[in-house]
């Protein structure tokens, strides 16, 4: 019989890293149930006070697979910040409550794709080299096609005349992604889909309130993590941008070259490795505010050390390009009150701006 | 004859809630100030017969705005066109006070921010978000350990000749400090005045911080009434600030500024004011995530609800 495996809710990602998994592993990955508030709290209770949010909802998550589903291996996916090395303390903590399970990291902090197939290779000893390259193949293919797709759809979903549409096909483009058998397959998959999603009509301002945004990898990948502010911004006519997704993540992981290069198109405003995604957030910053969007929104994860860091390098890039940045913490107890106040004072703020500038 | 057009805004505070009516030229017809004391319905009521009374029969309400934390469930219930997050409504409400406003400081029961403008517009703003040691509730609870009136407060600060120095950081941390420089011997009045400016300190450090303060400068909010504080913000920043005697009412003004702004206008009845409301909390009991579902009723029948985060919550 397969092992059942489950993974922590991570937006949409938690899709190709099933493939990765079901394809490399003998094991079946289910669906982690929905994080509710009741997860966060389950979560919040079992973790250090201190210690940053998505650790707790991601500890949360574990607990409601543990209880509800009849898994017995957890995935953690790690990457790139000390998410990464917190597997260990859940271990612990899951242990210390009387689960029994194994626990896989897929990603530690210094991933890259032989560390990730000798990780693989350790729970499937008949994994070639070969099988594994043909599966990651195809996974980076539907990454980076997801990728674009849920850009595009950032940009638009704002606009689109029958609303929810945007929704309904990234998600059949989902479903069927878990079908195909390799990466000319997905190529031919996310083609098709590039295509249906050009001939969804929208109604696009000419010009739009277009936001950028920027933060931790959690705070910006995993909705629950952030109080679904994408779908907030478009049901309030916003134009998202976001460069920072998978894609760029793993660039930037996989290849020190990109980490120089990040650093060089930061204007000036950082010239050392400042720890988690800091730079990339910086970079995008500057990136967005000299392309000219009209304000940026940084998330973080409460107890976020590398986005600190991050923020004060931030007010500067704010000044002197001109751009305003709102600073939103996401913590276990955020309320969404709180939040949409602040949000449609900035959305206030950018409109009032942009009327002016017209006069 | 009922001829000319008014526009009714309302400010619905955690401590406070205030109501104004003005005419078209921003001219302020009637204001009323109350503590919302915890039930924002009566206390809109109460503030809506004390605006009625006060305008002249001749003026007609045709549209109404509702600012503040409250601004849902009293927009729902008086039928508002505008429902205005608080931030936009003081600096419009301020704005039609001093019109070359660079920087609004406000300081509120539970709540402080502060909003830069640059030609009338807002360019950046920040809100307190974790800590109450720079509010107003910090203040009156310091002042009822004290055994002082919020009113005595100021007047009181302002005759210290050496403030007690008092930790700003943190409420708790204030609060022991307070006591250890009462223990020590301090009088009464050094270390209220101590107390204002751990209060200016403590907005500076956090809301205000990173932030080009510029002049003019103004400063609302129930705060703005304590005149030893207006004067350490002065001190610390080094220019005048100007607290203007409708401070407490900006919200309310910005919210009724806005009204002027809708095409639509529907003639506002005071008498709402004897209808019964209702509201009344559901758990939805669709999933773990239990949402906490707000339904309004007025006179029983469900006029509005809100908190479902998926249509299975839909009511």
């Amino acid at each position: 019989m397969k092992k059942i495996a489950v993974m922590p809710n991570l937006g949409d990602y938690n899709i190709p890293l099933k493939i990765l998994v079901e394809r490399c592993l003998d094991m079946r990955v289910i669906q982690c149930p929905p994080t509710t508030k009741k997860t966060v709290e389950v979560g919040a209770k079992n973790s250090p006070d201190t210690i940053c949010t998505p650790y707790k909802i991601t500890l949360g998550n574990f607990i409601d697979c543990l209880e509800q589903t009849d898994a017995t291996v957890l995935i953690m996916p790690g990457i790139a910040c000390r998410l990464g090395l917190y597997d260990v303390l859940q271990k612990q903590a899951l242990e210390d409550l009387g689960y029994k399970f194994e626990m896989l990291v897929l990603f530690d902090y210094a991933a890259n794709a032989m560390r990730l197939y000798n990780t693989l290779s350790k729970y499937n000893s008949g994994l070639t080299e070969d099988d594994f390259n043909k599966v990651l193949d195809t996974v980076v293919r539907i990454v980076l096609d997801m990728d674009e797709l849920a850009d595009y759809r950032r940009r638009n979903g704002a606009f689109e005349i029958t609303k929810g549409e945007f929704e309904k096909n990234y998600k059949a483009y989902l479903v069927k992604a878990l079908e195909v058998k390799d990466a000319a397959e997905a190529k031919k998959l996310g083609a098709e889909y590039k295509k249906v999603f050009k001939s969804i009509k929208v109604v696009k301002p000419k010009k739009p309130i277009r936001i950028g945004l920027i933060g931790d990898l959690y705070s910006v990948f995993e909705p629950h993590g952030n109080c679904d502010i994408e779908r907030w911004l478009a049901a309030n006519g916003v134009e998202i941008v976001r460069d920072m997704d998978l894609t760029c993540t793993v660039k930037t992981m996989l290849d020190l070259g990109s980490l120089k290069q990040l650093i060089a198109s930061s204007g000036g405003y950082v010239d050392y490795h400042i720890g988690g995604v800091a730079n990339i957030t910086v970079s995008h910053a500057y990136g967005m505010a000299k392309r000219g969007v009209d304000g940026l929104i940084h998330m973080k994860a409460a107890s976020c050390s590398p986005e600190i860091t991050a923020m004060s390098i931030l007010q500067n890039i704010s000044r002197d390009l001109d751009t305003p940045i709102i600073y939103l913490t996401f913590d276990t107890e955020t309320s969404e009150a709180g939040l949409h106040t602040r949000l449609e004072a900035f959305l206030d703020m950018l409109n009032m701006k942009k009327v002016k500038c017209k006069k | 004859m009922k001829e000319a057009k008014a526009y009714l805004g309302i400010d619905i505070g955690s401590i406070s809630t205030k109501g104004v009516v003005i005419d078209s030229n921003n001219e302020i017809l009637a204001d009323s100030y109350l503590w919302t004391a915890g039930n924002p319905l009566n206390a809109v009521k109460s503030v809506l017969k004390e605006l009625k009374s006060q305008l002249k029969p001749d003026y007609t309400v045709v549209n109404v705005g509702t600012t503040g934390s409250a601004r849902k469930l009293i927009g729902a219930a008086l039928s508002a066109k505008i429902i205005k997050n608080e931030i936009t409504a003081h600096a419009v409400g301020t704005l039609s006070i001093v019109p070359d406003v660079r920087t609004i400081l406000e300081i509120g029961g539970q709540d402080s921010k502060i909003i830069l403008l640059n030609n009338g517009v807002v360019s950046d703003y920040a809100m307190n978000t974790l800590c109450a040691a720079g509010t107003g509730s910090f203040l009156s609870s310091q002042a009822r350990r004290l055994d002082l009136t919020l009113e005595e407060f100021g007047p009181l600060a302002l005759t210290s000749k050496n403030p007690a120095k008092i930790a700003a950081r943190c409420t708790v941390f204030a609060e022991s400090d307070l006591v250890h420089k009462a223990q020590i011997g301090y009088s009464k009045a050094d270390i209220v005045a101590g107390l204002c400016r751990a209060v200016v300190l403590n907005y500076l450090n956090n809301v205000g911080k990173g932030k080009r303060i510029m002049e003019p400068v103004v400063f609302g909010g129930g705060v703005s009434k304590n005149a030893a504080v207006v004067k350490e913000f002065e001190r610390e920043l080094g220019v005048p600030v100007y607290v203007d005697g409708r401070g407490h009412l900006t919200g309310a003004l910005g919210a009724a500024v806005l009204c002027k702004t809708q095409k639509e206008e529907t003639i506002f009845d005071f008498d709402v004011a004897d209808i019964k409301f209702e509201t009344k909390g559901v758990e939805c009991p669709h999933c773990p995530n239990n949402c906490e579902i707000i339904c309004v009723y007025k006179d029983e029948k469900l006029i509005d609800a809100w908190g479902n985060k998926c249509e299975r919550g839909a009511v």
